[in-house]
């Protein structure tokens, strides 16, 4: 089997973990919302439903990859970056609620033309957003938890800037590594928070 | 600076300072001064946790004291969790 390949198949093993841990996210989020009617779990559900739909849609693209379907591979690409920035989005946007409430303001936005780049560099801002108030709430709480929780995301915004750079080299292979590395590096640090909800049920 | 604190928290507020009562109970006046709440609003949030058995109330003929349920202690530690959860990711309840 040729590097290329086996990075492929890592790559797809690696969708389907985040799509598992994020969509378990989903449930735990949706489950808050439930029982406290809180809107900031309404916020999180919306953000891991989306981001579950991405790494699906992201899986599918790889598959039609495979098969050689490209348009409709790259169509899926497409949907799931949007799927990734509204994600994201909804992290971001949970804590400028919250930022709102204690009377501060936050940044505008990028624009470009490529939908995948557009979308991608939508989800860095947003992702660098939530970076940014995840320390801010870090050295307010001293939860150590959420310094993993940003260690998670920037592992997630490495990917991404990884990804939107290897979309204009010469050479992508490195990059495409690198970006798996963060990838993993993210969904290990965001799987954290649900297993410290699992554990407090023993 | 001091967040306001919707209706869920303040709930789980309650319930923690009757919690503290152990088995015996805790009095409306301790209640006020723990969950620094005012005794109209007390004394309704109180009634409705007391109608989904959240909380138990034991008179006698001197006073009223409150005591927390099994189903008050499981809605507690689910809030907990709920609320450790989100604080995990950097936000708050």
């Amino acid at each position: 089997m040729q590097f290329p390949e086996v990075l492929g198949l890592l790559k797809m093993g690696l969708e389907v973990l985040a799509l598992v841990i994020t969509f378990i996210a989903f449930l735990i989020s949706y489950k808050g919302y439930s029982v406290t009617r809180r809107p900031v779990f309404a916020r999180l559900s919306f953000a891991f439903i989306f981001l579950s739909t991405n790494f699906l849609l992201q899986f599918f693209s790889d598959i039609f990859s495979l098969l050689e379907y490209f348009a409709l591979s790259y169509y899926s690409i497409v949907i799931s970056s949007f799927f990734e920035m509204l994600g994201f989005f909804f992290i971001a946007f949970s804590h400028m609620i919250r930022v709102y409430h204690e009377h501060r303001f936050s940044l505008l936005t990028l624009v470009t033309i490529n939908p995948v780049i557009a979308f991608k560099t939508l989800s860095l801002y947003f992702i660098f957003y939530a970076v940014l108030e995840s320390m801010i709430s870090y050295f307010k709480m001293r939860s150590k938890t959420i310094i993993l929780t940003v260690l998670g995301l920037t592992g997630f915004s490495l990917n991404i800037l990884l990804s939107w750079i290897s979309e204009f080299s010469v050479y992508p292979i490195i990059l495409q590594v690198f970006a798996l590395v963060f990838q993993a590096f993210g969904i290990i640090a965001f799987f954290v928070p649900i297993w410290i909800y699992y554990r407090s049920f023993r | 600076m001091m967040s306001y604190r919707h209706q869920v928290r303040i709930v789980s507020d309650i319930l923690l300072a009757v919690k503290e009562g152990h088995e015996d109970g805790v009095g409306v006046a301790q209640l006020m001064r723990k969950a620094n709440i005012s005794y109209t609003r007390l004394i309704k949030i109180l009634n409705e946790l007391i109608s989904v058995g959240l909380v138990e109330e034991i008179r006698d003929e001197r006073s009223r004291r409150y005591r927390i349920t099994y189903l008050g202690l499981e809605y507690l530690a689910e809030y907990e969790r709920f609320s450790t959860f989100a604080r995990n990711f950097g936000l708050e309840i």
